[in-house]
Parts: structure tokens; C-alpha cells; sequence
């Protein structure tokens, strides 16, 4: 963990990708070997090289908001994406610019707000909105059988739009959902039906926003609420005696955690940064700051806090712990990578701490040659 | 806050005159709406969650409290409904009789020790009503536990199509309290309500396009 906060602390802007047209991007993903997927608000999802942020192609397919994007785990080549028009498709990375290979669809009343894929790559799972105002369902594919239809779904947990749906890291038949109605639910798919499978139900009293596996051989939720709210539960701990709640703060905008007062004014997401057991909070402030911050039962700590990078709101992060470097995404079209001592190449803010290879970059040799021809004419 | 208190009294008594006026068969709720622009919610960040409101916005505020033995023996202390565990193993997890249980009461509040028997004792049928408990711990005290159950109420986007002008124009709406309420009660509300609400938009005031505030039946009264 002291290595990675050595390495946060000395993050800055390394590169800019700020394609042409204005889009947000939603959410950024990669794949060890791979390079990076963003999705954008214009229905695209597009490849960047992870190092250089070059852009590499783009998929086109989706006729709505892109509500979630994925790899496959064992095979970086497959990249899956969910969509409120009703599909989920799957593109293949080396075949850029072409068609899904596949795609999964529902009830054709059906609104995707969430999916995941579970760690064994077979189960694609995704959340709809609200139907009918009555009913929200969670709905399950074999993702190995094409053209199929859904293998069932679960109608009864939830009672609004399911904005995230989390497959368990490691345990292929755990998932977690979040939605509006507040609620977090966890199913072990392995018991079959429904209600055998809830296993626990979590109240955020909110609305569920995003829903992240943490902890200790991931056994934690961490739940962000639309309202910038966040909850921490144990579910290690739903058997024992003790309260399931670690942390909870109803508004994190209210809680002091920079120096000199003062908090974040949203909250960007949570991801757990596995080898180094942290579980990383991503916070903005208006101005275009961004606050890293760790969080655990003794609530959150700012471990670093970034300037010059977005000009607006961010909407996407990830840490990249092979490349040691986070990337983030935003409302004003910039994929930013973030590198320890890193320096913009380009025109941006730029950081004092200088890398080596920028130092390289800036010295250029001295052209003798073109000195001499200057001085005989 | 962008709207005078002054603004604010003269909605709000409008609203409460006008419903002595033409008085109804129930208690009328008191709604703010607020139409939103500058807002896509395609791309934008989702404007979701619950306002936390001083005095509740329902008149009759039925709690049955799902208790420890602690906390059932508050309960009946305090004339509450209650049950226990066991008075919940009974209804041997069958749907309609959850159900029933779900319609019988507005809201419920659980022991830790019960919260987390839930879903396996009833199955998912609170979930799916709406109902789900919030968490009740033993270092709050049961009556300001429901005094103070500021029963979350949910804010949620809602697109209305325009026929005339074939727009979409996102309209929310809020209950912030009732038509039984005083003045300075639902004044206070609203102010609760709009600053939050406010607070959590991207642009704050230049995502707010019109704010009312009006009774179930009535007429709207505009504050912004």
C-alpha cells in the first residue's frame, strides 16, 4: 500500500487525448495486455493505446446510452458493452470499425441501465430500468451461446432502475446490484431461484448509484449513492453478531477531508486496487480538482490531490497498476493519463517534478551544420 | 436560495387557502416541482436520491418496527407496532402474506440482528413493494428514531412530453409535506428541499428552469 501512495503522490499529467467532437466520456476499462475502451455519450465506444492514448478505432452499433463496458478476463481481445437500447453486444478488439460479433437482447421492453460479465467470462448479466412502473429485472445470459435468448430473470429484488450490476472478482456465481429504490442486493446464483439465492439486502436509505467488491478477499460493498452519498458494509460479517456497516456518510460533500476544510463536491467512483489492498475513491470538486482518496472503516483519507487536468466533470477513472498509471475521463472529452512524476508533452499545467525521459525530450543536440551554413551566407 | 422568503409565504399560503377552499376526501400532499434545462439525461450525471426533510411530508406515518428483544419492548412502550423474529419466521416466507405485511404499514425500521435475516425469513418481498427496512441501532431512541425517520423522499427524474410543443420538458417532483401542516412547516421544507436539491445539479441554478409548489388537486403556484 505505501508503494502505490508513494505513486499517487506524485501523479501528474503525463498525456491528453481530446478527440474532436464534444462528447463525455462515461467510463474507461482495460485489460492487462490490452488497450483501454471508453464510452462515450454519443453511443461510441473507442480504443486507446494505453501508453500514448493514441486512439486506435472505435465500435459503432448502439442506437442508446452506453450504460456499461467490460473485457473478458481470460482474452483481451473481447470487449462487451451494454446499452439503454435494449442490447448487449460484444466486439471483437482486433476487428475495429466492424460490427458486434454478437449481441444479446431481452424483452423488447427491456432498458439496460447495468451489466457486468462474471470472472469466468460465461454469465453476462445485465439490470433494466423500470417497466410498466411496476417492475425492474435482472437478466441473465450464457454469453457462450450466440443468438440465445436470456437464460431467466430475477423480477423481485429490486422495485426501480438497476444502475449497477457487479459480478464478485473471484466467485463466478456472486453478484451484487444496486438501484434508485436504495437497495443493494447480493445473490449466490448457485441456489438457484430467486429468492433462495438473495442473500443479503443493504439499505443505502438513498439512491444506489455505483457498487464496487472491496476488502479483504473482496468480501466489502462499497455503494455510492446519486446523492454523493457512501456506505462501506462487511459482508463477512452478515452471520456474526457485529453491524454490517463499516463506514457510512449520508453527504460526503459535507465531510472535511481536504487540508484547510472544505470536501469534495461529487463523488467520481471507487475502485479496489487488489495487490495493494486499497480501495481507491476518485472525488471532484467544481473547479476542476480531483481528489484520491482511500477509504475504509475509518472513512476517507486524501491521499492526493490533482490540478490542471479537466475542465469539467469527470465522469471515469482506472488505476492501471501494470503501466503504475491512472486515467481518467471526463465531461470535456479528455482522456487524461496521470503518471508518477510525469510531464505533458503538449501545452497543459505541468507539474515541477520532471521525468527523465521528458528531460531527454527537451534537450535537443545542437545543430552545428546549420550554424555554419548561416555564418558563410 | 434564489426565491425570497416573502416568495415563498405567498405560494405556500396560496397553496393551503387554496385547498380549504375546495376541500377533499384525503389530506391533500403539498409538491414542489422543478423543471429542469441544461440537463440531458442521456449524458448528464443522474439526478436521483432522497431529500431529508424536517417534519414529515405524510400525515398518517404508519412505522412497524422489526425488533430485537430491546427494541420491541420500546416499542410497546410507545404504542408502536412491532414484531419479533419469530412473529416473522410465522409468515413462513409466503408472498401474499408479505405482501399484505408491506401494504399494512408505510415504512419499517429493523434491528441489526433482524435486518440482516430479511431475505431469508420473508424472501424479497419488502424489496419488491418498496419497502425495505432502514437500519434501527441501539444508540438512538426509538420515538425520535421516528420522529426524526425523515422517511426519505425519493426525487427522480420524470420526462413529460408537451404535446403542443413536442417537447420533452424533465419535470421532478418532491412531496415536502401536506396540507395540514403550518406555514413556517412547509416554508422550511421547501427551503430544505430546493437547496438540496439545487446543491446537487452540475450548474446548480442555470439547471433550474421553473419551480412550483402546489397541493395534490390544486393549482400550481410558481416560485422561480
Amino acid at each position: 500500500m505505501e508503494v502505490l501512495e508513494e505513486q499517487l503522490k506524485v501523479l501528474s499529467v503525463s498525456r491528453r487525448s481530446r478527440p474532436e467532437e464534444p462528447t463525455y466520456l462515461l467510463d474507461v476499462v482495460l485489460q492487462p495486455g490490452g488497450p483501454l475502451a471508453v464510452s462515450c455519450s454519443n453511443f461510441s465506444v473507442r480504443l486507446h493505446d494505453r501508453e500514448s492514448l493514441r486512439p486506435l478505432g472505435e465500435f459503432l452499433g448502439h442506437s442508446g446510452p452506453i450504460c456499461g463496458i467490460t473485457f473478458a478476463r481470460r482474452s483481451s481481445d473481447l470487449l462487451f458493452s451494454g446499452s439503454a437500447d435494449g442490447s448487449v453486444r460484444l466486439w471483437d478488439v482486433r476487428r475495429r470499425g466492424s460490427n458486434a460479433v454478437q449481441t444479446f437482447g431481452s424483452d423488447s421492453t427491456h432498458s439496460f441501465c447495468s451489466f457486468d460479465l462474471n470472472c469466468s467470462d460465461a454469465l453476462l448479466c445485465a439490470g433494466t430500468e423500470q417497466v410498466d412502473g411496476e417492475d425492474s429485472f435482472l437478466v441473465f445470459w450464457d454469453r457462450r451461446k450466440a443468438g440465445a435468448d436470456p437464460l431467466g430473470v430475477y423480477s423481485e429484488s429490486h422495485s426501480d432502475d438497476i444502475t449497477q450490476v457487479r459480478f464478485h472478482p473471484q466467485d463466478k456465481d456472486r453478484l451484487a446490484s444496486g438501484s434508485t429504490d436504495g437497495l443493494v442486493n447480493v445473490f449466490d446464483l448457485s441456489r438457484g431461484a430467486e429468492d433462495e439465492a438473495l442473500l443479503a439486502t443493504l439499505n443505502s436509505d438513498s439512491s444506489a448509484g455505483a457498487v464496487c467488491w472491496c476488502g479483504p478477499a473482496s468480501s466489502r460493498l462499497l455503494c455510492l449513492s446519486h446523492d454523493e452519498g457512501l456506505h462501506l458494509w462487511d459482508l463477512s460479517r452478515l452471520d456474526s453478531d457485529q453491524p454490517l456497516s463499516l463506514f457510512s456518510a449520508a453527504d460526503t460533500r459535507s465531510l472535511e477531508l481536504l487540508p484547510g476544510g472544505g470536501g469534495v463536491d461529487y463523488l467520481v467512483g471507487g475502485s479496489y486496487l487488489e495487490e495493494a489492498e486499497l480501495l481507491l475513491v476518485v472525488g471532484g470538486t467544481k473547479s476542476g480538482e480531483l481528489h484520491l482518496m482511500s477509504c475504509d472503516g475509518g472513512g476517507l483519507r486524501l491521499l492526493r490531490s490533482l490540478e490542471g487536468g479537466h475542465a469539467s466533470t469527470v465522469r471515469c477513472f482506472l488505476w492501471d497498476a501494470q503501466g503504475e498509471a491512472l486515467v481518467t475521463g471526463g465531461e470535456d472529452a479528455q482522456l487524461l493519463l496521470w503518471k508518477p512524476g510525469g510531464e505533458e508533452l503538449t501545452t497543459g499545467k505541468k507539474e515541477t517534478m520532471k521525468s527523465q525521459s521528458a528531460l531527454r525530450l527537451k534537450s535537443r543536440p545542437h545543430k552545428k551544420h546549420a550554424y555554419q551554413r548561416e555564418k558563410t551566407t | 436560495i434564489k426565491v425570497s422568503r416573502d416568495t415563498l409565504y405567498e405560494a405556500v399560503k396560496e397553496v393551503l387557502q387554496g385547498s380549504v377552499a375546495k376541500p377533499r376526501k384525503f389530506v391533500e400532499s403539498v409538491e414542489l416541482q422543478i423543471s429542469l434545462k441544461n440537463y440531458d439525461p442521456q449524458k448528464d450525471k443522474r439526478f436521483s436520491g432522497t431529500v431529508r426533510l424536517k417534519t414529515l411530508p405524510r400525515p398518517k406515518f404508519s412505522v412497524c418496527v422489526l425488533g430485537d428483544q430491546q427494541h420491541c419492548d420500546e416499542a410497546k412502550a410507545a404504542d408502536m407496532p412491532h414484531m419479533d423474529i419469530e412473529a416473522l419466521k410465522k409468515l413462513n416466507k409466503n408472498k401474499k402474506l408479505v405482501k399484505k405485511l408491506a401494504k399494512k404499514y408505510d415504512a419499517f425500521l429493523a434491528s441489526e440482528s433482524l435486518i440482516k435475516q430479511i431475505p431469508r425469513i420473508l424472501g424479497p418481498g419488502l424489496n419488491k413493494a418498496g419497502k425495505f427496512p432502514s437500519l434501527l441501532t441501539h444508540n438512538e431512541n426509538l420515538n425520535t428514531k421516528v420522529d426524526e425517520f425523515r422517511h426519505p423522499v425519493p426525487f427522480y427524474e420524470r420526462c413529460i412530453l408537451l404535446n403542443k410543443w413536442r417537447n420533452w420538458v424533465l419535470c421532478l417532483a418532491v412531496a415536502v409535506g401536506h396540507v395540514k401542516m403550518t406555514e413556517d412547516e412547509l416554508v422550511y421544507n421547501i427551503h430544505l428541499a430546493v437547496n438540496f436539491l439545487v446543491s446537487l445539479l452540475k450548474k446548480n441554478w442555470q439547471n433550474v428552469r421553473a419551480l412550483y409548489v402546489k397541493s395534490t388537486m390544486g393549482k400550481p403556484q410558481r416560485l422561480y
